[in-house]
């Protein structure tokens, strides 16, 4: 039979750093769940992604009892990373972030397709670019769907 | 460690733009609630520059944010008043120290686990215990690696090892070794708080590491150094799919594989030199 839910609880950890600090401590703590059993599981899922924001969705069942599911880290992320901008660095103004590539944006797409809800890779690519652009990320050269100067896709 | 919680009231902008700035400082971790996005970061690594960052992106982006101070506790302060004691067999009872004595365990341990890991709910703590039953411990010298609430070595202690050394890179875990072997009237623990390069001197009988993949394959070699010739490795934080990659690497490293044993998801290992 399927067990009760308490409530969901949406965090944003880095890999294979989960810690008993904040956010995990209070937001489990509080539900009464044992924080160092979802640390090490968590942290032991997400061993490949050390040190990568991973967005995790954890259950809470009324028996103080968990589960969670890992995600792909938002596109908004990946992008940062790929327009390798520095940490702590004076670019991170939103007016100097940087670029990616068509290439880049595929990627991304690529690996954020489940979540995103797209039925193809070009609208899962829209998408990202879309937030790109929001970000102030500029895409280099033209979209493989425009023709001519299509990167090698 | 104290955090500061940054609440940020994002509007009509996405979320996640906000988080994929704030990731680029030195936020560590996000928690995403209905309206609002907190980021979190250690007290010593904020700034006024922060701040200004901030300020310079909410007005981008349009969004609100104040900053609340969420001093150090124990976070699992619940969940500890209310965990139920845990039997392996008959071999040892873990228990708080609210709990009645067990009636029928030949060792019993006293855990109050604050934020260590170790009370033996886990299934990779239930096995290093189970492999311990089958260990002859008197008289050896035993290093706990990674030893969270310090629960292994205590359990060596009962069981006659001697001399102890327990190492943990984590300061939380450090103390809660310390205090949980004084509740226990353990006074022959070594509590180190580092790495395996901060446990001094060779000649280890028994090895006990309950960590995680990465940090065991990438001191394989110097646990290997740090045993006798015929000493024991036990092993265990390992997820099922990566057992044959650890006993790849262990044979690599001219361990031998006694014993494998698997709960839940995890596995635990016995090697010897």
């Amino acid at each position: 039979m399927a067990k009760d839910i308490e409530t969901f609880i949406k965090l944003q950890v880095k890999g294979g750093q989960a810690n008993p600090a904040p956010p995990v401590g209070p937001a489990l703590g509080a539900k009464g769940v044992n924080i160092m059993e979802f640390c090490k599981r968590f942290n032991a899922r997400t061993q490949d992604d050390m040190g990568k924001i991973i967005p995790v969705v954890i259950t809470v069942f009324k028996d103080k009892s968990f589960d969670f599911i890992i995600k792909t880290p938002p596109a908004a992320v990946q992008l940062m990373e790929a327009a390798k901008l520095k940490k702590g660095s004076p670019e991170s103004n939103r007016q100097k972030v940087g670029s990616v590539t068509w290439d880049q944006v595929k990627a991304i797409a690529e690996n954020k397709m489940v979540d995103l809800n797209a039925f193809s890779i070009e609208s899962a690519m829209k998408m990202v670019a879309g937030t790109a652009r929001s970000m102030g990320v500029t895409i280099k050269g033209k979209a493989p769907w425009e023709g001519e100067a299509a990167s090698d896709n | 460690m104290d955090y500061y919680q940054y609440r940020i009231q994002s509007g009509a902008t996405d979320p996640a733009i906000i988080m994929a700035f704030l990731a680029a400082l030195p936020f560590d971790s996000f928690e995403e609630e209905e309206d609002t996005l907190n980021a979190y970061i250690p007290t010593n690594l904020d700034n006024k520059e922060i701040s200004s960052l901030l300020d310079e992106l909410a007005s981008e982006f349009k969004f609100s944010w104040e900053r609340h101070l969420l001093p150090h506790q124990n976070w699992n302060e619940i969940w500890e008043a209310n965990f139920q004691p845990i039997q392996v067999g008959g071999f040892c009872g873990i228990r708080a120290d609210f709990h009645a004595a067990f009636a029928d365990v030949r060792h019993e341990i006293i855990i109050n686990p604050k934020m260590a890991f170790g009370t033996g709910h886990h299934a990779t703590t239930y096995m290093m215990i189970d492999l311990m039953q089958d260990l002859n411990l008197s008289k050896k010298k035993i290093l706990d690696y990674g030893c969270g609430t310090g629960i292994l070595a205590i359990l060596a202690a009962k069981l006659g090892a001697k001399p102890i050394i327990a190492v943990d890179i984590d300061q939380e875990s450090y103390q809660n070794t310390i205090d949980n072997a004084k509740i226990n009237g353990i006074s022959g623990i070594t509590t180190i708080h580092g790495t395996l390069e901060d446990v001094p001197g060779v000649g280890y009988e028994i090895i006990l590491a309950n960590i995680n993949r990465n940090v065991i394959l990438s001191t394989l070699k110097s646990l290997y150094n740090k045993l006798n010739s015929g000493g024991v490795l036990l092993i265990s934080g390992i997820l099922n799919h990566d057992g044959p990659l650890i006993v790849q690497e262990a044979e690599a490293e001219n361990f031998r594989l006694l014993q494998q044993i698997q709960r839940d998801e995890w596995l635990g290992f016995w090697f010897e030199k």
